[in-house]
């Protein structure tokens, strides 16, 4: 039963500032996602928190325990590395066993302890193999399995499915995700990718550059997005990112984005004077083709087919409007091919509303995240 | 015809396969065999004669046929003899297991550990394992003298310290070739540095130690200079001693030399086959990562 808080956390390496001034509040029991591109200080803030690393300034707390100088074998956690960390000398069972064994449990308790473990990741017929002798798969079953071999006061999780491929890793994305609901111990997880975060996490902390951009749920993530970074990071594909000017009315602003114009009323922006030269956000989830957009929206673009990309339930089109070029789904079944005109309609409280300059968000948009975001969550 | 080797790909007229046609000789193949063969002989005329004289009653510095005797190897085996090897073996031993063990700890602090002027210390050492111990007997004697060391297990320590810059060298390249994710995941089950040290580097350093401590052996084992002049008591002569044994003003006793020589390469040999295990283990860093 553990909280995490991290007070004004900064961590450099010399003259490079790995980590600014984090602050950030883990609940009991929840499942926190660290993402963001490589190199944004994600994976350095997890190693401070197993205390591989120490923080240059600020304090790190378990419960109410200040654990920024304690060694790692002081904090009670368990990580999983990314390159799994086995020992190649030992057995699967010796690897499972080490750590208790280190911390001199009885025997008996261990032996037993070994097998529920193997029996709770699936590992009981390979315990006599050596790391060398075990699939990728098989490895990461035995670095989670030996996370858990104790019971300890946090899981850390740095990237542990990067090296699978992509069949295993959805399938250990949810196993992963029910083990934790079982044992209910604190999580933190790293990962580069923003599905990976989506499917797993209670929260998502998006970092950037050393900072947090954005702590939120996952359906508030996708749904309202505190600034562009976060807006182009979470969701595939990426959300379309298009110019647009904004023109203060009474009680509504005017926006007019690639020649389509509409209204928005003033009390959804965050600012009561928004500047002028603005980015329009929009997901090609939200962009529809006319023939089967639901009724709701009304706005309307055109432009010459450039591309066309087929998943097989749907297909991606990127359509050039005015030299811009936009990204929009269609139905599968849809017959056209590249250099036709097509009509694309959406929804104007799909659109999300970015400062040109600083990328903070500029719509207010807790009022349409539980009305469309949910749905969209994949 | 454009490509003379399609039709031999192809299948033969009687639709066998034809295999690929073989490179024959050439004269890199001759040059380098050739080579090897003249140095090979080099090697294997001394040993021959080794072998020869050994069991010669009539040994002479010549290679010729034995008239078959064993008196040289029951010479050889003298019990001051027989104690010359003792010496040596305690002496030996020694200096391993001391050079090892330091060079070891040496090695892994060098690997993971911050240390100022890392790189010109670790140069330093480089340039240190070139240089013979040799230029430095006479004050090494002047020392020994003074505090008394001039018997066997202090020259055996000696002995263990010219070995180790090199060793460092070795074991450290193992070192840092351990990924140390290895030795955190360790820190965090609450290991202590010994434990680490045990459980996790060693293991995965035993080839390199192997090397070192081979090396570390036959460095002393062969040692004549320093044991001559730092060991004083006749009893505890190491072996290279005893077989000036052999020749007095007068004659020299080739099959005693012979015969002595042989029984004193042994545990050399004894060393490596008993160490290979280690080496043919390879590198054990397979299934660690990924």
């Amino acid at each position: 039963m553990t909280t995490i808080r991290f007070e004004k956390v900064s961590k450099s390496f010399g003259d490079y500032n790995a980590v600014q001034d984090l602050n950030l509040e883990i609940k009991d029991g929840e499942f926190m996602v660290f993402v963001g591109p490589s190199g944004c200080g994600k994976t350095t803030t997890l190693r401070m928190l197993a205390g591989l690393e120490t923080p240059t300034y600020g304090r790190i707390y378990l419960d109410n325990d200040d654990v920024t100088l304690a060694a790692p074998g002081k904090r009670d956690v368990a990580m999983v590395f990314q390159s799994y960390a086995l020992y190649p000398h030992m057995t699967v069972r010796k690897n499972l066993a080490f750590g208790p064994e280190v911390r001199g449990e009885p025997k008996a308790a261990i032996a037993k302890r070994v097998e529920q473990v193997s029996e709770l990741v699936g590992l009981q017929s390979l315990l006599h193999r050596r790391p060398s002798e075990l699939s990728g798969g098989q490895r990461q079953r035995v670095a989670l399995g030996r996370a858990m071999i104790r019971e300890p006061r946090i899981f850390l999780l740095d990237e542990p499915l990067s090296n699978l491929d992509a069949a295993l890793r959805t399938h250990m994305r949810t196993e992963i995700s029910e083990l934790q609901r079982k044992l209910g111990v604190t999580t933190v997880y790293v990962t580069h990718d923003q599905v990976e975060a989506m499917t797993m996490g209670h929260r998502i902390a998006v970092f950037s550059h050393g900072r947090i951009l954005q702590v939120d749920t996952p359906a508030r993530l996708y749904g309202a997005p505190a600034n562009k970074s976060v807006a182009t990071f979470i969701g595939s594909p990426k959300m379309n990112i298009l110019p647009a000017r904004l023109a203060p009315g009474a009680g509504h602003v005017t926006v007019n984005c690639l020649g389509t114009v509409f209204t928005l009323p003033s009390l959804s922006l965050t600012s009561a004077l928004p500047p002028e030269m603005i980015e329009l956000g929009i997901r090609p989830d939200d962009i529809h083709w006319t023939k089967d957009a639901p009724s709701r929206c009304t706005e309307k673009m055109s432009g010459t087919v450039i591309s066309l990309e087929t998943t097989g339930s749907e297909t991606f089109v990127i359509v050039d409007i005015q030299g811009v070029e936009v990204n929009s789904r269609f139905p599968s079944f849809v017959q056209i091919k590249i250099g036709d005109q097509v009509d694309l309609l959406f929804d104007r409280s799909d659109v999300h509303l970015f400062d040109a300059t600083s990328g903070d968000s500029l719509r207010d948009v807790s009022s349409i995240v539980e009305m469309s975001a949910l749905s969209h969550v994949k | 015809m454009l490509n003379p080797g399609a039709k031999a790909s192809k299948e033969s007229d009687s639709g066998a396969p034809v295999p690929n046609p073989v490179s024959g000789l050439s004269f890199e193949k001759v040059f380098s065999n050739l080579t090897i063969a003249v140095l090979g002989v080099f090697f294997a005329i001394p040993m021959l004669w080794l072998v020869l004289a050994s069991v010669d009653r009539r040994a002479t510095y010549a290679l010729k046929l034995p008239l078959l005797t064993f008196a040289n190897f029951l010479a050889a085996l003298q019990p001051e003899n027989l104690g010359a090897l003792g010496n040596s073996i305690i002496m030996s031993v020694i200096a391993t297991v001391v050079g090892t063990v330091v060079a070891f700890l040496a090695a892994y602090s060098f690997s993971r550990h911050y240390i100022p002027w890392k790189g010109p210390v670790l140069l330093a050492i480089l340039f240190l394992s070139g240089v013979p111990i040799t230029v430095l007997i006479v004050p090494m004697y002047e020392m020994f003298s003074y505090a008394g060391w001039l018997s066997l297990v202090p020259t055996a320590i000696l002995l263990a310290v010219t070995a180790m810059p090199f060793q460092i060298y070795l074991i450290k390249n193992f070192i840092d070739a351990i990924p140390l994710d290895l030795e955190e995941a360790a820190f965090i089950e609450k290991a202590g540095t010994l434990r680490v040290l045990r459980s996790v580097v060693v293991p995965m350093t035993m080839p390199g130690l192997a090397s070192a401590a081979i090396f570390g052996f036959v460095n002393a084992w062969g040692s004549f200079l320093l044991p001559v002049v730092l060991i004083s008591d006749v009893d505890q002569q190491t072996a290279p001693e005893r077989l000036y044994g052999f020749m007095s003003s007068t004659s020299v006793n080739y099959g005693g030399i012979a015969a002595y020589s042989i029984i004193y390469s042994l545990p050399v040999v004894l060393l490596y086959v008993l160490m290979s295990r280690h080496f043919k283990a390879g590198f054990v860093l397979g299934g660690a990562v990924r």
